[in-house]
């Protein structure tokens, strides 16, 4: 069997390659890290927390309609006949729709559940490859003034956390001031 | 004999908008003493301090499922032939076999609606 040939055998430009291209290989790895590691900080628990909305703002509104139909309820007492009973059925197509909001919520749990997993495996990942974690941030500081690549680029966050939310007064003064 | 409308029932979910929605149907239904508990431990504490004539249960809840809720109670001398019904996701056949060698007396599959509800309530306590 013919011997593995050692680094001092090779040609300088053979190790020089291979150098090079251990090189490449644990920057790949080190931008990888970064981008795991914004994953876990920032990206997934941002991910479970638009879920956590999900489920609070479907309560909510299954609550609302729930509500609704008890002061139709109370208006219904003022019916007889066909017209109540139609009524009444309706109403309670309505509870019976409302069901959604926990089989939803138990959609979301699984999937919150899942994404924890993720974030898990990723801890693990990050802290293995934390040493080749390479500083990227070299882009400049804004200058103040909105480019076209800002226009271009910008970044869609979609709706807002309920206790982080700007309000529509809020939005107004915003508006009618800049 | 007729279903007694005033025995109290305990209706467990850990979602509170479908304790409102059975607890609206049995009121309908003409039941006037409905308790809630949001998962098999609460429950199970409940079924300690009052006498229920009807559980209607959930599966999935935590840190108690719905199974472990129904296992305690069968397995439980004061308890024991409490009627028990299942109102649940789970609608895998092993899931609905396992759930009736627990001893649950019915099994609801959610979505569900208010007939279904009454079929089976009647299934179990007879006609009312």
């Amino acid at each position: 069997m013919p011997e593995e040939p050692v680094l001092e055998d090779v040609g300088a430009p053979e190790s020089e390659r291979w150098l090079a291209e251990a090189d490449d290989q644990s920057r790949a790895i080190g931008s990888l890290a970064i981008g795991m590691m914004n994953l876990r900080q920032a990206e997934i628990p941002n991910a479970i927390e638009q879920l956590d909305d999900i489920v609070r703002g479907t309560e909510a509104a299954a609550n609302q309609i729930m509500d609704a139909c008890t002061t139709l309820e109370a208006v219904m007492a003022n019916l007889s006949g066909e017209p109540a009973q139609r009524v009444g059925d309706a109403l309670t197509k309505i509870y019976e729709a409302c069901g959604f909001q926990d089989l939803a919520g138990q959609r979301i749990t699984h999937v919150t559940k899942t994404l924890g997993l993720i974030e898990g495996k990723l801890s693990e990942l990050t802290s293995r490859f934390a040493i080749l974690a390479c500083d990227f941030s070299d882009e400049p500081e804004g200058s103040g003034t909105v480019s076209d690549d800002a226009l271009v680029n910008v970044r869609l966050d979609g709706p807002q956390h309920p206790e982080d939310a700007t309000d529509q007064a809020s939005v107004d003064r915003l508006f009618h001031e800049s | 004999m007729a279903v007694d409308l005033s025995m109290p029932v305990l209706v467990v979910d850990d979602f509170p908008t479908t304790i409102r929605i059975i607890s609206k149907f049995l009121r309908q239904l003409g039941f006037t003493n409905i308790d809630s508990a949001s998962d098999g431990g609460q429950a199970f504490q409940l079924m300690g301090q009052r006498d229920y004539g009807l559980v209607i249960s959930d599966w999935n809840m935590e840190p108690v499922t719905g199974l472990d809720l129904v296992k305690a109670v069968r397995n439980d001398d004061r308890l024991n032939d409490t009627p028990f019904i299942m109102v649940t996701a789970e609608s895998k056949p092993e899931n609905v076999i396992l759930a009736k060698l627990a001893g649950v007396n019915s099994y609801i599959v959610k979505p569900f609606n208010a007939d279904t509800l009454k079929m089976k309530l009647s299934g179990v306590l007879g006609r009312f």
